[in-house]
């Protein structure tokens, strides 16, 4: 078990707290994010010289899935800006400092091109609304995809494909609209942000195609849409372990002796008889980092057979 | 997850990750995220009926799991994007 991953269960109780306010006002509330933030999660992917973990992937993962097995809202909230934290690695130095450097630093945005940028000197006038902005209302840094225009076209790079890049502003000079209402992951407050004629220095403007990483390191050669895409399968194997194990009692109680067990778990090696007895679920195993070698379960198990 | 550890190994060496450990590794995050919520689903199935009232750990459990099923970078999309990498078809870095 990584440390990570036993920070993240030492937030179980603030985080069961929350749940009737994430339910009610469908985000996360300030004080947990702030939370989240002093454990290092919201910079779990900020480069070490910034001040941030470097952590490695599977170590980010263990932590979103613990994350979860707790509540999937909030650890959605913390995998977006974990995941976004990488960006740190790309951009100009001085501008990762100020933005990621803080230990409080939360920053989530959309990597979707959704807005307009125009060059302006040594700006950008952007413009534009932005839809699925997980933890917005927590972040003191918004990130938001663009297409670069000039003259109102989009400008096009040698290879004729449209110029994008994102750019980060202050809090202050976003506007969050309310159109969270939804069944599931209530309590991430993903509804849209806009920005009106923000002016951005274009220090403060990364393109994750164009731009090489400035920091050398095994987590900034790993891709970044690859990171974000295990963030959200981690969050989503840690709620559906908790599914499995806070409802084992319920299981049980409905279905005698469950024979084909959908997950690999500890339990299928005890016998059922065992199982019915009322235990204390035991904590769901890791599956992120192997400890035996390529193939050496499935091989146990045949053998086993 | 076989898929991290592989793209993680390459992430160390000299040369870039290649292009079909991208794809694998987006494959395996969208088949997670999506067989996650046929789990839940299916404990669902196990429980019975008490799973169905709002409020109930079960309900929001399964609300969550389908939710995350929709973001765009475990999509079904990704079905087609990753195949076409991993079978020499034409894709971009940018995209994976």
């Amino acid at each position: 078990m990584s440390d990570w991953a036993e920070k993240a269960r030492a937030l179980k109780n603030e985080i069961e707290a929350a749940r009737a306010f994430m339910d009610a006002e469908r985000r996360c509330p300030d004080a947990l994010a702030e939370m989240f933030a002093a454990a290092g999660f919201f910079r779990l992917c900020v480069p070490k010289i910034y001040g941030g973990a470097q952590a490695p992937p599977h170590a980010v993962a263990a932590t979103l899935e613990a994350l979860a097995e707790i509540d999937a809202s909030a650890a959605w909230c913390a995998m977006i800006g974990a995941t976004t934290s990488a960006v740190a690695a790309y951009l100009e130095p001085d501008a990762a400092r100020e933005i990621f450097g803080a230990p409080g630093a939360i920053v989530t945005g959309v990597y979707a091109p959704m807005g307009k940028a125009s060059a302006e000197g040594d700006h950008y006038r952007v413009n534009g609304q932005w839809k699925w902005n997980s933890a917005g209302q927590n972040s003191r840094w918004l990130l938001g995809g663009c297409m670069i225009v000039e003259d109102g076209k989009p400008k096009l790079n040698v290879d004729g494909s449209p110029m994008q890049r994102m750019i980060l502003a202050p809090r202050e000079a976003v506007t969050f609209v309310d159109t969270w209402r939804t069944s599931g992951l209530r309590g991430t407050g993903s509804g849209d942000m806009t920005m009106r004629d923000v002016l951005v220095p274009k220090a403060r403007s990364v393109s994750l195609v164009d731009d090489r990483p400035r920091v050398k390191a095994p987590l900034y050669a790993f891709p970044v849409f690859g990171l974000l895409a295990m963030g959200i399968a981690a969050v989503a194997s840690g709620n559906a372990k908790a599914a499995r194990w806070r409802n084992s009692r319920r299981l049980r109680r409905a279905s005698a002796c469950p024979t084909d067990e959908p997950w690999p778990s500890a339990a299928r090696r005890k016998p059922c008889s065992r199982r019915r007895k009322p235990t204390t679920p035991a904590p769901a195993p890791s599956s992120w980092r192997r400890s035996t070698p390529p193939g050496a379960r499935r091989k146990a198990r045949r053998q086993s057979r | 997850m076989e898929e991290i550890d592989a793209a993680w190994r390459e992430a160390q060496g000299e040369a870039a990750i290649s292009l079909s450990q991208r794809a694998r590794l987006r494959l395996a995050a969208t088949h997670m995220t999506r067989t996650a919520a046929d789990v839940v689903r299916r404990v669902q199935d196990l429980a019975g009926g008490a799973s169905v009232f709002l409020g109930d750990a079960l309900h929001r459990r399964l609300n969550d799991a389908q939710t995350a099923t929709a973001h765009i970078m475990i999509g079904p999309a990704t079905y087609e994007l990753t195949g076409r990498a991993l079978l020499g078809g034409t894709v971009s870095t940018s995209e994976l």
